[in-house]
């Protein structure tokens, strides 16, 4: 009969759908357990890094003079420093702990490491003053430092030891 | 009558055999689940104390985690033969690309079965790379994790990745 006919026509096909449907629904669980994941974070925390070490004791001393002038300015370049930072825009400050005997002037000088540039001679005071500026990251060794002594004839006779303090900032 | 069905009585016959197969087939799907879990984490600050030889000198290029830094648990296997691989990437967020991390398997784990390869360091990189494999339940495979390149040409900040371990069942 054409309805029991076609009842029965649609069973197959139903069940087809219906098979299709459930290995859909395999393969989507076989999908989901195919790739699983887990994690681990790693943070690495980069400090502030700004070293600087000095080494060198110059003894510097004025002994000659031409006839009628001044007496010479004497120069030191045997002292040395090392600096390391990963910062930017750092710069190196030189002072001392006291004050030079009136009409002495005591200055410094510091080659650029690598990065930055220097001031050139900076007469030294118990005042930070400015040595070299704009450096950036660097690791550099063996750097020279330079001394100049120079004095009038009214300073007389003087002898003084002064301790160099050199500074790496930002 | 199979011949006498009527449409309806179809339907309800497919629905039936869907929720059968559903039933049938979710559950085997659901045991057969392969998982992973990972516990652990590396982290690490840099400062002066880590130059090579202090000032004048870089910082030391390489860092490496402790051994048991990241513990890999694999699990929902069908038996001690189901085969599996896992792969392993990173995920940065807020990362020096400059910055490389490798990984590498530093134990067998404990399970029935058993785990092969990954014993030398691999590179991490942001797409998946073939770690070890192995086949069974396996618990707490240890990784080593290094992270090498540092240098003080990395600005001071703080840097973060994310290392994605992903299990495949294999045939």
């Amino acid at each position: 009969m054409p309805e029991a006919g076609s009842g029965t026509d649609r069973v197959p096909t139903v069940f087809r759908s219906v098979l299709a449907l459930a290995l859909a629904v395999l393969v989507w669980f076989h999908g989901a357990e195919a790739a699983q994941y887990g994690t681990a974070v790693v943070t690495f925390n980069v400090q502030q890094i700004s070293e600087i070490s000095f080494t060198g004791s110059p003894t510097l001393t004025i002994n000659s003079a031409v006839a009628g002038q001044e007496p010479q300015p004497v120069t030191d370049n045997t002292a040395r420093y090392a600096i390391s930072t990963n910062g930017s825009n750092m710069r190196i400050t030189a002072q001392i702990n006291k004050p030079t005997p009136p009409n002495t002037l005591l200055e410094i000088m510091l080659a650029a490491p690598g990065s930055g540039t220097s001031a050139g001679y900076v007469p030294l005071s118990t005042t930070p003053a400015v040595v070299v500026s704009g450096i950036g990251p660097v690791a550099s060794g063996s750097r020279v430092v330079w001394y100049r002594f120079s004095a009038t004839t009214q300073a007389g006779v003087v002898s003084d030891s002064f301790t160099v303090t050199l500074t790496l900032s930002e | 009558m199979k011949g006498n069905r009527s449409p309806r009585a179809a339907r309800a016959s497919a629905v039936t055999a869907f929720a059968l197969a559903c039933s049938l087939l979710a559950p085997q799907a659901s045991l057969a689940e392969i998982s992973i879990t990972v516990s652990g984490s590396w982290t690490e600050f840099v400062d002066y104390a880590d130059l090579a030889g202090g000032a004048g000198t870089n910082l030391t290029g390489t860092f490496t985690s402790a051994s048991n830094a990241v513990m890999v648990t694999v699990s929902g296997t069908l038996n001690k033969t189901d085969a599996w691989e896992v792969s392993v990437k990173r995920i940065d967020t807020g990362w020096n690309p400059a910055l490389a991390i490798l990984a590498r398997r530093t134990s067998n784990g404990k399970g029935q079965g058993s785990v092969s390869g990954g014993t030398n360091f691999v590179q991490v990189t942001e797409t998946d790379s073939p770690f070890f494999t192995g086949n069974g339940n396996i618990k707490d495979i240890q990784v080593q994790l290094s992270l090498t390149n540092m240098s003080l040409s990395v600005q001071p900040a703080s840097y973060m990745t994310t290392i994605q371990f992903t299990v495949i069942d294999t045939p």
